[in-house]
């Protein structure tokens, strides 16, 4: 802890000083008077105020955060002695202090206690704002010498990086990856294999289980059936979020419901089993590929953290997703669908055979109001254009749909999957 | 931050009225003038946040109270008053500035620099009764210039250690 001099103490030393000297200057012993009193303040101020040594620490602070929930860590300071009122910064990012157990919350951000002994432990709950990146610390902590003649300061050395993920929405109802790949999961695959669904019965032979000889139909036709059954694997799923909105304007709400969407799809298809992998787009391009686990997932979600409204290089950016996103994956694309060359991304993913659908978020709602014919007319062409990209994709077979601000996530994944089915009935 | 202006406010209103305490029309405009100069580099200091504003304006006080002894006026407000006025406006800008920093308690702080001033203004009545009793005013001076130098020395050389500079 280091102490500096404080104002009030080079205000009383110098004035006291001053007036000593006057006092010589006129030969009168009020200024003495009046200087000796502030330098016995100051004198009487030092003498009391020596600054210990201390160390300030924070423990259990955890590494992630879901978005919304309170988190608790431990703040531990010791002091050699002791100290009056102190001040504790927390130095909060992204996140508001909500409550504090063992001390007295001052402002958003930090803590005051009434006097520390050998050791102070403060029990801190703050609550992660947004998603993103946050952070505890350093920790500052500020106290006064008992007369307040010098500011003692202590500063903590680390920071504490937290990553706050969004709040994951629960979706009942997903769409299905067509192919499978080779791994368990919970998907049906189409071919045969050894699974619990039924598929077909077929003749024995050599090298077949026994144990899936199916005796009923045997007995009526005197030779060795067996059930062909069908394996549960898991798919892979690629998602794309597409960020190319102007920073610093309505539409960056946009990437924030992109975000919320992709995270809620990661778990919910974590949960499955299936295998997830990523793709922003901003100004750069990055991908994760597909894999499985909590660790896995985690990847995907800090990618997911660190997207930010910018423009795309669209010939990079094809290039990487078609690579990122091959067979036999299924590809979600989230998009506002500002741009054409994003309906050019999705084309190239279809030549290539891959199953694309698209989440295409409903850009309008989120524009401010067009003031003037000009403008009304600028608006309205725009739109209508946007309306032909949905519309080409649309009739090319990718299943499109738009998602409104108002409806919960499950909504746009129904009716994709309706559109699928419709067009595979069609098909 | 509003408790850190509330603070600075108060402390110029207390700046102003210990300035005009003395009537100009008594022949003690210098004196004034001294007192006014104080609280504009009060005002000045706690405006662009330059601590020496306190200072200076803490030396203007004690500077008119030298000068306003030398003229043939009633030394107005009393001397333990002074004092008090000077430790309280001291003590308002230092919360101020300490307010703006960092959080704080206004309520304590301010409390703190009201005892802190009213022991000042004890002692320095204690002071006056014990010059009042001595008729030996010219040792008694003396005196104190010896000791604010021994003590300046002091001072000194005690931060100069705290610093660390020292080595």
């Amino acid at each position: 802890m280091t102490g500096q001099p404080s104002p009030r103490l080079r205000a009383y030393v110098t004035a006291g000083v001053v007036g000593l000297i006057a006092a010589l200057a006129v030969g009168e012993p009020s200024p003495a008077l009046i200087g000796a009193v502030l330098l016995t303040l100051a004198i009487v101020g030092i003498v009391g105020g020596a600054a210990p040594s201390s160390e300030l620490s924070v423990l259990d602070v955890p590494t992630t955060a879901v978005e919304g929930r309170p988190l608790d860590f431990l703040v531990w300071i010791a002091v050699e002695g002791s100290i009056g009122r102190a001040y504790v910064d927390l130095g909060l990012v992204g996140l508001d202090l909500v409550d504090v157990v063992g001390a007295r919350k001052v402002g958003r951000s930090a803590f005051s206690l009434m006097s520390i002994g050998a050791l102070a432990e403060v029990t801190v709950k703050v609550e992660p704002v947004g998603w993103g990146r946050a952070s505890v610390g350093p920790l500052e902590l500020h106290a006064e010498s008992p007369l307040g003649m010098l500011d003692l300061r202590l500063q903590g050395s680390t920071r504490h990086d937290i990553v706050t993920l969004p709040e994951e929405a629960t979706l009942r109802k997903l769409m299905s990856p067509i192919e499978t790949n080779l791994h368990v999961g919970d998907l049906i695959s189409t071919h045969r294999g050894p699974g619990s669904e039924f598929a077909e019965l077929r003749p024995f032979r050599h090298g077949d289980d026994p144990r899936s000889v199916n005796w009923r139909v045997s007995s009526r036709h005197e030779a060795l059936w067996v059930n062909e059954r069908h394996p549960e694997k898991n798919g892979d799923v690629m998602l794309v979020v597409d960020s190319q909105v102007e920073a610093g304007t309505e539409l960056q709400s946009l990437v924030d419901r992109s975000v919320r969407l992709a995270a809620s799809l990661a778990r919910a298809y974590s949960k499955r089993h299936n295998r997830i992998g990523i793709v922003t787009l901003d100004g750069l391009c990055r991908w994760v590929y597909p894999g499985m686990g909590e660790h896995h997932r985690r990847r995907v979600l800090e990618q997911l953290m660190s997207v930010m409204p910018g423009e795309v290089i669209w010939e990079a950016a094809e290039r990487a997703v078609v690579r990122a996103a091959r067979r036999p994956s299924m590809v979600l694309v989230i998009t506002p669908l500002m741009d054409p060359s994003m309906a050019g991304l999705i084309h190239a993913l279809k030549r290539a055979g891959v199953d694309v659908s698209v989440i295409a978020l409903d850009v309008e709602s989120v524009l401010p109001l067009a003031a003037g014919q000009a403008r009304l007319l600028g608006r309205r062409i725009w739109a209508m254009e946007r309306e032909r990209l949905c519309d080409r994709l649309s009739g090319e077979g990718i299943p499109i749909v738009s998602w409104r601000s108002i409806d919960p996530p499950d909504v746009p994944l129904a009716q994709l999957e309706t559109w699928r089915g419709r067009w595979r009935r069609l098909g | 931050m509003a408790s850190a202006r509330l603070s600075a406010l108060a402390a110029v209103a207390i700046g102003v009225w210990l300035a005009v305490a003395l009537p100009v029309s008594q022949g003690a405009g210098i004196v004034t003038l001294i007192g006014l100069s104080g609280v504009a580099l009060l005002a000045l200091g706690l405006t662009f946040g330059l601590h020496g504003g306190v200072t200076a304006a803490a030396v203007a006080f004690v500077t008119r109270s030298a000068v306003a002894t030398t003229m043939s006026v009633e030394v107005h407000p009393p001397l333990w008053a002074q004092v008090l006025l000077i430790v309280l406006m001291v003590e308002l800008a230092s919360a101020s500035f300490a307010l703006r920093s960092r959080p704080g308690d206004p309520i304590l702080i301010v409390a703190r620099g009201l005892t802190t001033a009213l022991v000042a203004a004890v002692l320095a009545q204690v002071l006056v009764l014990l010059v009042e009793g001595v008729e030996a005013r010219g040792t008694l001076v003396s005196l104190a210039g010896v000791t604010a130098g021994v003590l300046a020395a002091g001072w000194v050389t005690r931060v100069w250690h705290r610093s660390g500079l020292s080595g």
